[in-house]
Formats: structure tokens, C-alpha cells, sequence
């Protein structure tokens, strides 16, 4: 195939066109032509922009490849809401199409990306942090006028891996007669509630 | 817990077995049953 000549045409010059066209032209065919025109300022805009990946390009030109529903709905609304009458107002749409398409389409972002607050962490213990060299009521050291007064808080949330079940290792002192050999053992510090495998693991 | 993961949340012993074994406080599957 040979390759075409590149011609470039004002918007004006190919609307003179289509005027002729009207006139001597079948509707039929006055609307094929019509339609490539359209096409054509349509394609030469987006290159001319130079925004346009090759792969946008094509869902533009093709449109989407998946039929999900926002990207239907989105298509037929826009048939819907913008059908050309005459030549002008087919140039004029697409002129407005190239302006507004070139960004990505408006997703709603899906929910559930938000924050616990820190008093959702119910079972987290709470450390009291108070300020070193501060207490309430002293001078403060900035403005060295005025006094500082308890405010509320900032409050920050640790959240560190741990595993599932954790384990202390208790060694209890025994004192052993060198004599008698009575052997004195260390009472440990914490009760559990009585359990086999805790019993088990003492007696190991 | 163990109860708790085993019924509530579908661990069987042994993936927990593996989960403590990789954090370094091994709690075997069989030991596992005493508590519960």
C-alpha cells in the first residue's frame, strides 16, 4: 500500500468542505463523509497533544475492552447526551471530547480505607508518656512568659507483630543443702490456674 | 487463644505449630491440646 501524503486543514477549510458536500452529495454518503472528517480532526487533535499512549489511543478509538458497567453506562450516557446535528456541531463535539477524554475517567474510590481510632484498640494497654523536663504549670520555655498548662494528649498507635501465643521462661532459684541435701526451690512469681501442660513443662 | 484460633478463626494446630516454630517459641501440636 502506498503511503498517503500528509495534508493538513483547518477546521474551517473542512467545514467549507462538508458545505459543498451537503449540497451535491447523497445524505447517505454526505454522512460517511461527514463522519470520517470528524474522525479525522479527532485523531489529529490527539496526536497533535502528544498526551495520548498508543494504548489509550486505542480504547479510545475502540473502545473499552471489558463491558463493565461503569465503562457501558459511561459510553452510552455520553452517545446519549452528545449527538451531533450538523457538520459544525460534530466538529465542535469532538473538539470538546479531545479536551475532556484526555485525563483518566473518574473512578469512585471504594470504601473501607480508613483508620481505626486508637480508642477501637480497646485491649492495647496504655502507656502514659509525660514529658521530661516539663510539668504542668511551669514557665514556658519558648515565650518564657507565659505557663503551660495540661492540653489533651496526641495519642499514637504501635502496632507490633508478636506471635500467637507467647512464652516466659521463669528460672527458679534452688538452694541445695550440701549436707542433708534438702533442696530449696525459688516460689515463682506468678499463679496460673492449674493446667496439664503447665505441669507437664515444670516437671521436665 | 488456642481454642480461639483452632474454632474461631480455622487454624489447625499444626499451621499454628509452624507459626510459633518460625517466631521462635516453639509450641507443639500435641501440646497444643492440653490447654484447650
Amino acid at each position: 500500500m502506498k503511503e498517503p501524503e500528509l495534508v493538513t486543514a483547518t477546521q474551517q477549510e473542512l467545514d467549507e468542505i462538508l458545505a459543498l458536500a451537503k449540497t451535491s452529495f447523497p445524505h447517505k454518503h454526505y454522512e460517511l463523509l461527514e463522519g470520517v472528517l470528524a474522525t479525522f480532526v479527532f485523531v489529529m487533535l490527539k496526536l497533535q497533544n502528544a498526551k495520548t499512549s498508543i494504548k489509550r489511543f486505542q480504547r479510545m478509538l475502540f473502545g473499552a475492552r471489558t463491558e463493565l458497567k461503569r465503562n457501558v453506562l459511561d459510553a452510552d450516557t455520553k452517545v446519549c447526551a452528545e449527538q451531533p446535528v450538523d457538520a459544525a456541531a460534530a466538529g465542535a463535539a469532538v473538539l470538546d471530547d479531545a479536551v475532556d477524554d484526555g485525563d483518566k475517567p473518574a473512578r469512585k474510590p471504594k470504601p473501607g480505607h480508613g483508620r481505626n481510632a486508637a480508642g477501637a484498640y480497646s485491649g492495647a494497654p496504655i502507656v502514659e508518656c509525660e514529658h521530661p523536663r516539663i510539668d504542668s504549670g511551669d514557665r514556658c520555655p519558648q515565650c518564657d512568659k507565659g505557663r503551660v498548662y495540661d492540653s489533651p494528649p496526641r495519642t499514637l498507635v504501635k502496632v507490633v507483630g508478636q506471635a500467637p501465643l507467647g512464652a516466659t521462661v521463669y528460672r527458679l532459684q534452688r538452694l541445695r543443702c550440701r549436707l542433708c541435701d534438702a533442696v530449696f526451690t525459688a516460689p515463682c512469681r506468678r499463679r496460673w490456674p492449674p493446667c496439664p501442660s503447665t505441669t507437664r513443662a515444670v516437671r521436665r | 487463644m488456642i481454642a480461639l484460633l483452632r474454632y474461631g478463626c480455622g487454624l489447625p494446630h499444626f499451621r499454628l505449630e509452624g507459626l510459633q516454630a518460625s517466631l521462635y517459641v516453639p509450641l507443639p501440636d500435641a501440646t497444643q491440646w492440653g490447654p484447650v
